[in-house]
């Protein structure tokens, strides 16, 4: 009944638990992020949210050639898997 | 209005605060990414004193977000248990707002009492409270109607207010009488005093009262289930930013963080504006979506504190 | 200043799976350090922190009693990660303990009065603790006449079933065992606690009721009890909230002005209906 079961990060302030939050996050949005800017409006403490997003964008365009939001046919290209994907970023970070 | 007031000439704080420095830790206002935040400062020339308020409140300094309660080593039938050590150098908050001042009195009430806090009680004996008082409150401020005042010495070791050319210094604590023989201090005179007084009651003038009802407690008591609390939690975002930057919240959560055997108790910020605060290992919870959530910070807050003032 | 975080140790004696689906076991744990044995002074109803060093922690209702010096006793529900971990461990174990929290039941208050305990499921454990103290010898002249009605689901799901036994042979007490459902082999009672405890009609006058259950079983309970006519300050319930720190300073257990670990867990109907719309059942 525990949904805290695994537990993926850990609960306080260390920066490996701080970096899987955002791993975490980026991977959610890329490819999915339209840059509406809803987020920063929202945010009370005016964290610039949409600055990481840019860039998220920006890899999404240059690696796949694909910007979210354009086309309802052509799928996320975090979410399909295509034998010609681009690997040199896994090759040599 | 404390009898032992002293002055400090604005030329002669710089060299105070350097004085402190050599050895005590101090923390003031600066200026970091476009905010005011209170900062460890290791130079005197960082630190700024005509400002708002800082971002986060002081509470961190007594209260960390991450703070290790004891490491522990266990093998098959036994434990070793090793409890850290705790400050070396004193340390003070110099230049933070009455409010926040006052934000640490009702901390110590939480994490004091018959079955105290040591790792609390270990900071904060060892923290130095220097404050500023507010000349410019902000128009959304309400102190004064929490029982506050933007120029309220309360919870101050020393409070600081600008005269102009020099600071009024009240003392309000004997925890500063080491300080006080710097030579920044000089007796205060009559003028000083009956400045700092026109300043004060100027101050507290200019700031309009919240119309709160008298018997809060009792009204929210009976307007639990009113449908007004609908609209009120549907702006809230349940994000538990408030709880972060309010200078009274205190909830923590305790976890362990090890690999096998090895590793350490640790005690961190926690929220009750997220869900699985107070989520039971039976699945339900008691305030299962925002509007209980909201709820249950906004009562805790005008209501309950009233009545637990002991 | 004594150090509330900090647990001591206790070496696990003894485990004993108390019921059929064995998700339940109480565990019979010694202290390591005297001078921890000596400081442990506590009362039925009061409960510990219990750590598993490398998982975490949780709270457990003292199923032991105080008159039983030396030991204590927990019973454990596996649940979740801490509770899972406490089922793997075996003899000879060592986990960390901290307490006693909370208040306990009112001793003082029931001294010369009848009391009536009304347990249901798991929620029995600190009810076993209040049982097996009032009829120990030093107290039994104490109390009043006892009344015990205890229910589970199943017959198989019943706890402390030794103790069951004792207490049957015994003439100082009544007791009421009941199961929602029976089963082969089961001569016993069969129905719900709340039904039981009308049906049993304990007398109002002079007496206080005890109830420490599942929400339904509460729920259902306060009404009977209300038309046999038990006043609000007679009847005394154990609450259960997340709990972490136990010692009143985390802000988990919260509900209205109170902390449940050190207000409570044991609280008055009375106390309760004047707590805000958080604490009605």
């Amino acid at each position: 009944m525990d949904t805290t079961l695994p537990q993926w990060i850990g609960k306080s302030t260390d920066t490996s638990d701080t970096m899987i939050f955002h791993l975490v996050r980026a991977y959610h949005l890329a490819g999915r992020c339209v840059a509406c800017g809803a987020c920063e409006r929202a945010c009370p403490v005016g964290v610039d949210i949409r600055k990481l997003n840019r860039k998220l964008l920006k890899d999404v365009r240059d690696f796949f050639g694909y910007e979210a939001g354009l086309s309802l046919d052509e799928a996320c290209p975090l979410a399909t898997f295509r034998p010609d994907d681009p690997e040199a970023f896994i090759m040599n970070p | 209005m404390f009898s032992s007031a002293r002055i400090v000439r604005k030329d002669r704080l710089e060299g105070f605060l350097e004085r402190l420095l050599e050895d005590r830790e101090v923390f003031a206002p600066v200026r970091k990414g476009g905010l005011v935040t209170l900062e460890m400062i290791d130079s005197v020339r960082d630190v700024i004193l005509e400002y708002e308020n800082t971002k986060e409140s002081p509470k961190a300094a007594v209260f960390p977000q991450r703070e290790t309660l004891f490491g522990y080593q266990a093998e098959k039938g036994k434990v070793a248990l090793d409890v850290p050590r705790g400050k070396e150098k004193e340390q003070v908050l110099f230049g933070i707002r009455p409010c926040d001042a006052r934000g640490l009195l009702l901390l110590d009430r939480v994490f004091g009492g018959d079955c105290g806090d040591p790792y609390y009680a270990e900071k904060r004996a060892k923290t130095l409270v220097l404050s500023l008082g507010c000349v410019n409150p902000n128009p959304t401020c309400f102190c004064h109607s929490m029982g506050g005042g933007p120029c309220s010495p309360e919870g101050s070791d020393l409070f600081f207010l600008d005269l102009g050319d020099r600071y009024m210094v009240e003392v309000g604590s004997d925890k500063c009488e080491a300080l006080l023989e710097d030579e920044a201090f000089e007796d205060a005179d009559e003028k000083s005093l009956a400045l700092s007084e026109k300043i004060r009651k100027e101050t507290e003038a200019s700031m309009t009262p919240l119309a709160l009802n008298e018997n809060l407690k009792e009204h929210l008591g009976r307007l639990f289930d009113d449908p007004a609390w609908n609209a009120l939690a549907e702006t809230c975002l349940g994000c538990g930013i408030c709880t972060y930057l309010c200078p009274t919240c205190h909830c923590f959560d305790l976890c362990d963080e090890a690999a096998g055997g090895t590793g350490e108790r640790i005690r961190v910020w926690d929220s009750c504006q997220f869900p699985l605060f107070t989520q039971q290992a039976s699945g339900f919870n008691p305030r299962p979506t925002v509007k209980e959530r909201f709820h249950g910070a906004s009562s805790n807050v005008l209501s309950t504190w009233i009545s637990v003032k002991s | 200043m004594k150090n509330p975080y900090v647990p001591f140790p206790m070496r696990i004696e003894d485990i004993i799976v108390e019921t059929e689906d064995e998700n339940v076991k109480t565990f019979d744990v010694s202290f390591v350090g005297k001078e921890d044995e000596e400081q442990f002074v506590y009362t039925p109803g009061q409960f510990a922190e219990i750590s598993v060093f490398g998982k975490g922690e949780a709270p457990f209702g003292m199923a032991s009693t105080p008159t039983h010096p030396g030991r204590l006793e927990f019973s454990v529900s596996k649940i979740g990660l801490v509770t899972g971990a406490l089922h793997q461990m075996e003899s000879g174990d060592v986990v960390g303990v901290r307490g006693p929290m909370g208040n306990g039941y009112p001793l003082e208050t029931f001294k010369g009065k009848n009391l009536i305990l009304i347990g249901g499921g798991f929620g029995f454990s600190t009810l076993r603790s209040l049982t097996n103290f009032i009829l120990h010898d030093s107290n039994r002249g104490a109390y009043g006449n006892l009344t015990v009605i205890y229910g589970a689901r199943k017959p198989g799901l019943l706890l402390y079933k030794k103790d069951l036994g004792a207490w049957q042979q015994r003439g100082d007490l009544q007791l009421h065992l009941t199961v929602d459902k029976g089963e082969n082999g089961w001569q016993g009672h069969v129905g719900f606690v709340p039904d039981v405890t009308r049906s049993v009609g304990p007398n109002p006058k002079d007496a206080y009721a005890v109830v420490c259950g599942p929400p339904a079983m509460i729920h259902f309970s306060l009404p009977v009890l209300k038309e046999l006519g038990f006043q609000d300050e007679k009847i005394f319930l154990s609450l259960e909230m997340r709990m972490k720190c136990g010692i009143g300073k985390c802000g988990r257990c919260n509900v209205g002005s109170k902390y449940i670990c050190s207000d409570g867990p044991v609280f008055s109907q009375a106390e309760l209906t004047q707590l805000t719309g958080e604490a009605h059942f």
